[in-house]
């Protein structure tokens, strides 16, 4: 890679959000949230989802996600050890750890990075990662609600109100309800499978959505 | 008020560079001018700031100004797709998801409506029923059922066939589903 194309800032840069987060049916509810909202509030989300048979190393690819974000929502709210291993699962902080990574060292303009960590305790982050000290960390409660107000207060100061038009977290909430109820049937229009529902899929349904029913 | 944010396209010994107003430091560099405006431009309006290119001379060549002052009318930001949908998948996508939204703001009305000894629930424009149940209520609430996952009327009809009772049932809350 040429000096030039580094420093090159994606086209997309200031308007992809990576969504770092556990991706099993416990947490979908969550992520299925917190993608509705990333795009009603106009944002484009990104994850570790987009790189399957995609034919490169995994990391790499989350690398190449990180670089080109300029923000990062990190929930580190599953810290439990998992049920079948019985060990912990250490992906969420590891991919936290890269984002803060290449917003220490980065480009400038991934200097200007934004990061939102989440977790399901306000300070609970402290018990079992105390370095993160001093970062934007929110809680959601394990709650739909509050992650979407969570997010959306997040994002709020990158948009200028005198210029674009901001849903408030309640009415975020409202058109998410219904979003889900037309889901079923936008699901059977398209021949796919609501329960196996894969994450480019769902946020295509949800920005149409958002598209079809505009603010 | 936060400094509004001026970026320069200027040229360089090799290639093109951005730069920010007041920073002796490239934000980028590009091996052409077209590639340093993209740039540019992409900061820029993220940041309503402005822009300003700068011919090989070094004199300014244009200017574009993406800040809110005067005040355009607000409007909803674009809606963004994700980056690995070609056009064809996104307008099909689109299709499906507007058929949807036209169909549930026409809403389906349910109708309960005496069915030999019992009674039974019948889509609008539906001639077959969609249950049948021994009494009324039962009949009612299966219709209340439909009507909470979509918009619609329920019309409740007497004995004889004529409608008794109208009301729009909107749909309840499914966060426990999802």
């Amino acid at each position: 890679m040429t000096r030039s194309s580094k420093n090159k800032i994606p086209l997309s840069f200031g308007s992809d959000i990576f969504i770092n987060c556990p991706f099993d049916a416990r947490y979908r509810r969550l992520f299925n949230a917190i993608v509705y909202t990333v795009h009603d509030m106009r944002f484009r989300s990104r994850c570790a989802l987009e790189a399957r048979n995609a034919g490169q190393i995994r990391l790499h690819k989350i690398l190449d996600i990180i670089a080109e974000c300029k923000y990062g929502i990190h929930d580190l709210s599953r810290t439990e050890l998992d049920s079948a291993s019985g060990l912990p699962r250490f992906n969420m902080p590891l991919e936290l750890g890269l984002d803060l990574g290449c917003k220490r060292y980065g480009q400038p303009y991934q200097q200007e990075k934004v990061l939102l960590i989440l977790d399901i305790e306000q300070h609970r982050y402290q018990k079992f990662i105390s370095d993160i000290a001093g970062q934007d960390i929110a809680s959601h409660s394990g709650r739909v609600r509050d992650v979407i107000d969570v997010v959306r207060e997040w994002l709020r100061p990158e948009l200028d109100p005198r210029v674009v038009i901001i849903p408030s977290g309640d009415e975020i909430w409202r058109r998410y309800q219904r979003f889900l109820r037309a889901l079923p049937d936008i699901c059977a229009a398209r021949h796919w499978n609501r329960a196996r529902l894969g994450f480019l899929d769902y946020s295509a349904a949800a920005a149409a959505w958002i598209t079809a029913n505009p603010l | 008020m936060s400094k509004r944010t001026t970026l320069h396209v200027v040229p360089q010994s090799e290639g093109w560079a951005v730069r920010k107003e007041g920073s002796s430091r490239a934000v980028s560099t590009h091996h052409t001018q077209r590639e340093a405006i993209d740039a540019a431009r992409e900061v820029a309006r993220s940041k309503h700031g402005e822009l300003i290119i700068h011919g090989r001379d070094g004199r300014i060549a244009e200017r574009d100004s993406y800040n809110s002052d005067p005040l355009p009318p607000k409007s909803a930001r674009k809606v963004l797709f994700h980056k690995s949908l070609d056009e064809n998948t996104r307008r099909a996508v689109q299709e499906a998801v507007d058929m949807v939204v036209r169909k549930s703001e026409r809403g389906t009305s349910q109708h309960v409506v005496p069915h030999g000894k019992g009674w039974a629930v019948r889509s609008e424009g539906n001639a077959k029923s969609s249950s049948v149940h021994n009494t009324q209520s039962d009949a009612i609430a299966a219709a209340k059922e439909l009507l909470r996952k979509r918009d619609g009327q329920l019309l409740i009809h007497g004995r004889h066939g004529q409608i008794r009772k109208i009301s729009t049932n909107g749909p309840k809350s499914q966060l426990g589903k999802y």
